[in-house]
């Protein structure tokens, strides 16, 4: 084989190796440690996230008053969780609102639980959610809420973003997702 | 309401996910007449009003980065639904925001949705509360 051929051949196996990370969903091997923080659970709780290394946990960003993306994301992630084998690592799923004006642990707690009772909803006050959504680059924008009667929307980051038991980021999916997409991710954070 | 128009509009699949406070309905509208129509209002006798949004999935600045994935929503006043066609709302899109829910909603629950267009008039179809 020629040394043009070579080449062209690991070029296309290069190729065919992204693209098939891609269909397939692969999360990075491992990554930096996930920012730490500590926020309020949906029983009134304190939430501290390094508190439940062991677990791997899905962590997204939404609230309670939106209707289409955020039970979109927490039902398929629900889903997910489901299709992962008898027996194997609990997944954590944790909610942490970007609408703490309106998100208080009762809410949450309804909320999150309409979805699955395993499930977290974190609020806290502005001062201590706002480094939490800066080390995890959630953007959010309170909008103006003229013209709905459901109130203000929060524009919001809809990544997922997966932490292994061992407390590393692995890798974001998304709200578009589906719950077996979710679960090839999950069992990739799972270790 | 003009009862050609009326039998036009066919609306199909109409589904909902269990909710506090401020729910959701998807569906699928066709239009099998001649002449386009618009959804212009709906009410459900589980909410204290319906409005239609559209879910949209853009981008934000941050910190001086590019931010994709961010998802915003926005209120729509009226979709037309033309002539030989159909608009399907589905989760990301196109939905019906059920606010100020009367009650929970659970799983099987079955409610009925009232849609008006400006042409066919008012057109009543069951929601039903599929499980998560």
């Amino acid at each position: 084989m020629s040394s043009n051929r070579i080449v062209a051949l690991a070029v296309t196996l290069l190729v065919l190796a992204c693209a098939a990370a891609v269909l397939l969903r692969v999360l990075l091997p491992s990554g930096p440690l996930a920012p730490d923080f500590t926020l309020t659970d949906q029983d009134g709780h304190p939430y501290t996230l390094s508190a439940h290394r062991g677990h791997p946990i899905a962590l997204f960003f939404g609230y309670a008053h939106c209707p289409d993306v955020c039970p979109t994301t927490l039902s398929a992630l629900a889903r997910a969780k489901r299709k992962l084998a008898p027996g194997s690592e609990p997944f954590d799923v944790v909610l942490v609102t970007v609408d703490p004006a309106r998100d208080d642990p009762a809410t949450l707690k309804r909320y999150v639980h309409l979805f699955d009772p395993a499930f977290a909803g974190l609020t806290g006050t502005e001062a201590q959610l706002d480094p939490v959504y800066a080390a995890y680059h959630v953007y959010h924008e309170i909008g103006s809420g003229k013209g709905s009667a459901n109130g203000y929307i929060v524009a919001h980051s809809s990544a997922v973003q997966f932490i292994s038991p061992g407390g590393r980021l692995r890798g974001t999916g998304d709200w578009s997702d589906s719950p077996d997409e979710l679960a090839v991710l999950m069992k990739q954070a799972q270790s | 309401m003009n009862a050609l128009a009326l039998a036009a509009i066919v609306i199909s699949n109409a589904w909902s996910r269990p909710a506090i406070g401020t729910g959701v309905v998807y569906l699928r509208i066709a239009n099998r007449g001649a002449v386009s129509d618009r959804l212009d209002a709906a009410r459900t006798p589980v909410a204290r009003t319906v409005e239609v949004h559209r879910s949209i999935d853009g981008h934000a600045s941050m910190d001086g980065m590019r931010m994709s994935g961010v998802m915003s929503m926005e209120r729509v006043p009226a979709v037309t639904i033309p002539a030989h066609g159909s608009v399907t709302f589905a989760p990301g899109g196109y939905h019906l925001m059920a606010i100020g829910l009367r009650h929970d909603l659970h799983p099987n629950e079955r409610f009925t949705l009232q849609l008006h267009f400006a042409a066919a008039g008012w057109k009543t179809v069951p929601v039903e509360v599929r499980p998560i």
